[in-house]
Order: structure tokens, then C-alpha cells, then sequence
């Protein structure tokens, strides 16, 4: 069962002077076991999108289904959707509450009533999962680095068991190795089944880890298809206002000048080529 | 035309613990700043980027060693004004550092509070403003700039007060790459222009502009020298937690195979002006 956007329009505060249309018309989907990211810059309508993958926000007009389940309908089954989407803010950190990492991650679980005997496998999962060993569970959430917390953070959305997993610039603020370990944690959540929905101006990121790209501009979906098809897109029209990662644009320039190179973004893939090209 | 150019910054063995504990959060690190000079501070998150930063106006200072600031020690009191008047820092969270509602207000706070005429304050203002590509919405409310325009205007703000450097703490991470390529457009004018700048990053796509770089891990200085010297270094940078980013991987690939000679830096421009010829 997938996650189907139809032609999905939000107006905020319709109706009066500060109406102002986030989102015009925006398809797209996503099943689990697949990574779909959604790029564009601050005000294209992103966190406005994935705010409606867990019925925090319900559509103007057109459709959002999730599982079967339309947001929107009947808000009884927004507790069904917001079990099977786990929705993990920007800086989720920041939302940490509780004293101890244990009671951190099982308060999720608990408010949707998993029996109490069941919660230390949940939490015990949950950390497995992210890559932090059992003693953390004691500790407080607030001593710990900027991305341990971040871990404990997702943590406590995975000990829910989401099926699917909407996060909303998950890497921002990570140094390159902070990066590296969030990417490698979702592909292995990816593999085991869960479907990832990935928010993002990280174009690259983006380009590195998705099955499926949707790119938003103004509250409308410019592009939307695999990497593959979003770089040659990208490098045919070139989008106003999105900044082209630095080796797509290397091969644009060379490609002006009469390069037989490819579109890519891989790095090694380029280079390849361009040697090729001067070897001849 | 090279000639000693003035030295602004200089650090001697300078340690630092924060009170009550017992690691050190910098060891030992010794280097200078002379004027004009655009250095780069590289380290992954906990390596003490933020705390170095933190001295080079006095908000810290030295647990052992010393910091100077025009040959004046910031834990003396002249030393701690030189270093307040002459180095300003710009943060991270484009939110947390604007003061005033409108934008050119905002730009004339820093030179008000140093006490300049009012006249100056204007013709300083009008400036940054320009600098920064500011100037078309300086009357407009501060809280509808987007996040680059937000941070130019704190990049503005620091100007404004004419500091001999300018020391940038992550100012580009919280950006999205529009955002992060106005503020780099700004500084590569600033530099020009002869400004001071020490830029503290983890990203290595900001430091090709730079003239030098110093690596810190685990609060040591580990590394030293030209950016094009860091970036010949890969994968090797990966101990310090820093990654090659993809250009710089093709950069590297076409220098080992001797298609790009020793001058080519990681730039598009220049890469691709190299491949033509």
C-alpha cells in the first residue's frame, strides 16, 4: 500500500486578506521500502507538503492517501495515519524532553498504548536501530553531543514502528561524518521496508540516496522522476533560482564547449569520462 | 609589494578548559593573522572551532597561553577593547542576530553603539548595504528577508562597525545553496576590497577562496597551509572528520591522471578553462 498525493492544493487562512496558496496542485508517491525526497529552496511549499503525510495539515482540495486512509475525511482515522507515518521535524533535538533516554524513546509506544512488558524491546530496538549501545538508555537525553541526541530524537519516532518515515532536513547542522552515519541509518531502515520521505535543499544528498525526486518551486512540482531523469531535466531547462550541484554543472560547461560527457552528479562517473575524452 | 603586512591576530600556546573540567577543549595552538589574509578554521562538530572563535574577541579567554590582538594580550583590559572594536563575529542562526525592525536600522546599530556622528552612520550604512546587495529593500521589515538576505544583513551589520576582521562562526550552515552563494559572493568582495576574514567551517566547497587553512581534531591544531595543499589530501582528510566534496573528487582524479596542472584550483571556471586548452 503506497502513499498517493493527488493534485494536492493548501491554502493557508483561505478567505481572508492573508490567504496565500503554499501548495498549487502538487502529485506525487511513495511505497515502503523506497526513498523519495523533496527538494526546493525556503518557501517552495516542502514542510507544507510533509505536514500532510501525517494529517498535521489536511488538503484545501485535492487528495492525500495514505495506506488507503484519505486525510482529511474523518479525523478518527488521523491516529491510524499518524502510527503509520512517523514524522521527524528539523532539529528534532530540540524537542527532547524527557529524563532519560529510556523514557524518552518508550514515550511514543506508551501513548499509543504498547503494553507496558513490551516497551524495553521497543526501546532496546529502537536504539539498536540508530546505531547507540544500551547504555545510553539510562543517561539523560540532555548530556549527550549534537548528534547523539539527534539519534535519540529519530529513536523515539522508530520505537513507534512507522512504516513510513517523513523527515524534514534530518542532516542539517551535521558535520560530514554526522552525515554520513544518518544516510547510512535510513538506507538500512529503507531496506528493511520502511519508506522514506526525505525534505531537503541538498540537492546532491538528494541525488545520492532517492529512488524519486519531487522538485517544488512556488508551492508547484517542477520536476518529479528518478535521479537520473531530474539531472538531464535540470541541465535541458535549467531551473531559475535552484542552484546546480557543482559537478552537474562541470558537465553542463563542458558539454557547452564540446565535451562528449555525460549529465551525471557522480563524481567518478565525470571524471572517467572527461579522461576518455582527452585520451582520444 | 609584499611587504610585512600588519599582524591582527596572534595566538601563543593558547589552551582552553571550560571551568570545572579537566579536557581541554583547544591544546597548544599557536598561528598569526596579518592583515588582508582570508584564513579558514576546518574542523568536524566537537573539534573546538566554535570556542577558537570565541577568543578572537575576548568573549573567551585563555585558560593558559595567550591571545593577542595587536600586540596587545585580551585579558588585559586594553586588549580586550582592541579586540572587541577591531574583530567582529557573525553566527550561525541568521535569527538570533538582528536587533532592529527595519534592515537599515539594523545595519546603523552596531556604529551607533560605537558612538559615531551621524552623518558617518549614514554614508557607513549606505555602504554595507551595497556591499551586501541590500540597499533595494533597506526600509523593509527585517522579519521578511529570507535566510540569506537575513544573514547578509548581519554580515552588513558587522561591516558597518569598519572592524579590521571579520571572523564568520558557520555563518552559511543553517542556508540552503542560494543562501550560502550570496554570503560567498559578499566575502570574495570583501576580501578584494582588503577586509580581514577568518571563515570557521566544516565545509570544504567554502575554503577555495581562502589563502590559508588550519585544520583542528580534538582541539589541536593538526594542519596547516594553502587550500589546494588540504584538498590534494582526499580521502586522507577523513581523519578530521572532513569529506572531499564531489567536485573536489573530479579535481583530484584529472590532476593524478596529469590532466590539470599544479595552478587549477577546484574552481569551475578554472577546471574547465584548464580542459579547453
Amino acid at each position: 500500500m503506497p502513499i498517493v498525493v493527488e493534485n494536492l492544493v493548501h491554502i493557508y487562512h483561505e478567505g481572508t486578506p492573508l490567504e496565500i496558496e503554499a501548495l498549487k496542485g502538487v502529485s506525487m508517491n511513495a511505497t515502503p521500502g523506497e526513498w523519495v525526497s523533496i527538494v526546493g529552496h525556503t518557501g517552495s511549499g516542502k514542510s507544507t507538503l510533509a505536514q500532510h503525510l501525517n494529517a498535521l495539515l489536511v488538503p484545501t482540495r485535492g487528495k492525500v492517501i495514505i495506506d488507503g486512509i484519505e486525510v482529511g475525511t474523518d479525523s478518527k482515522e488521523h491516529r491510524k495515519i499518524r502510527q503509520l507515518v512517523g514524522l521527524i521535524f528539523q532539529y528534532p533535538e530540540q524537542q527532547l524532553f524527557e529524563e532519560t533516554v529510556f523514557a524518552e524513546i518508550a514515550f511514543g509506544p506508551r501513548n499509543w498504548g504498547v503494553p507496558e512488558g513490551e516497551i524495553p524491546s521497543r526501546v532496546s530496538e529502537a536504539l539498536y536501530l540508530v546505531g547507540l549501545d544500551e547504555s545510553f538508555s539510562k543517561r539523560s537525553p540532555f548530556q549527550l553531543s549534537g548528534g547523539e541526541k539527534r539519534r535519540v530524537a529519530i529513536a523515539s519516532v522508530l520505537s513507534v514502528r512507522p512504516r513510513y518515515l517523513v523527515l524534514d532536513e534530518p542532516t542539517a547542522g551535521l558535520d560530514s561524518k554526522g552525515k554520513d552515519e544518518l544516510c547510512a541509518l535510513l538506507e538500512k531502515l529503507k531496506t528493511s521496508g520502511t519508506g522514506i520521505i526525505h525534505v531537503t535543499h541538498d540537492l546532491e544528498l538528494a541525488l545520492d540516496f532517492s529512488d524519486k525526486i519531487l522538485v517544488l518551486e512556488g508551492g508547484k512540482a517542477l520536476l518529479w522522476g528518478s535521479p537520473e531523469i531530474i539531472v538531464e531535466e535540470l541541465i535541458e531547462r535549467g531551473i531559475e533560482g535552484l542552484v546546480m550541484p557543482p559537478v552537474v554543472e562541470l558537465a553542463r560547461r563542458l558539454r557547452d564547449v564540446g565535451f562528449d560527457v555525460p549529465v551525471t552528479w557522480k563524481a567518478q562517473v565525470l571524471a572517467s569520462a572527461i579522461e576518455e575524452n582527452l585520451q582520444k | 609589494m609584499n611587504f610585512q603586512k600588519e599582524l591582527i591576530i596572534e595566538l601563543k600556546n593558547l589552551s582552553f578548559f571550560y571551568p570545572g573540567t579537566k579536557r581541554p577543549v583547544l591544546r597548544d595552538l599557536d598561528f598569526k593573522l596579518r592583515s588582508g589574509e582570508w584564513i579558514a578554521v576546518l574542523g568536524a562538530n566537537g573539534s573546538g572551532k566554535s570556542t577558537l572563535a570565541k577568543h578572537f574577541n575576548a568573549l573567551l579567554v585563555p585558560t593558559q597561553g595567550a591571545c593577542f590582538v595587536y600586540g596587545h594580550d585580551t585579558k588585559t583590559n586594553e586588549g580586550q577593547f582592541l579586540a572587541r572594536k577591531n574583530v567582529t563575529l557573525v553566527f550561525q542562526n541568521p535569527d538570533n542576530q538582528i536587533v532592529a525592525a527595519i534592515v537599515e536600522e539594523d545595519v546603523a546599530f552596531g556604529p551607533e553603539n560605537l558612538g559615531i556622528p551621524s552623518v558617518e552612520i549614514e554614508e557607513r550604512v549606505k555602504k554595507a548595504l551595497k556591499v551586501t546587495g541590500l540597499y533595494d529593500v533597506r526600509k523593509r521589515p527585517t522579519y521578511t528577508l529570507s535566510g540569506g538576505q537575513k544573514q547578509r544583513l548581519a554580515v552588513a551589520g558587522a561591516i558597518a562597525m569598519e572592524p579590521a576582521c571579520m571572523v564568520l562562526d558557520e555563518a552559511t550552515s543553517m542556508l540552503d545553496p542560494k543562501g550560502r552563494k550570496e554570503i560567498n559572493d559578499v566575502l570574495c568582495k570583501l576580501h578584494k576590497g582588503g577586509m580581514t576574514l577568518i571563515s570557521i567551517t566544516h565545509r570544504l566547497e567554502e575554503i577555495v577562496y581562502c589563502d590559508r587553512c588550519v585544520v583542528l581534531s580534538r582541539g589541536a591544531k593538526v594542519w596547516e597551509g594553502t587550500p589546494r595543499d588540504l584538498l590534494i589530501m582526499g580521502d586522507g582528510l577523513l581523519e578530521w572528520g572532513l569529506r572531499v566534496p564531489p567536485l573536489v573528487e573530479v579535481w583530484g582524479r584529472l590532476r593524478d591522471a596529469g590532466l590539470l596542472s599544479d595552478e587549477v584550483l577546484p574552481k569551475i571556471d578554472e577546471m574547465v578553462d584548464a580542459l579547453c586548452l
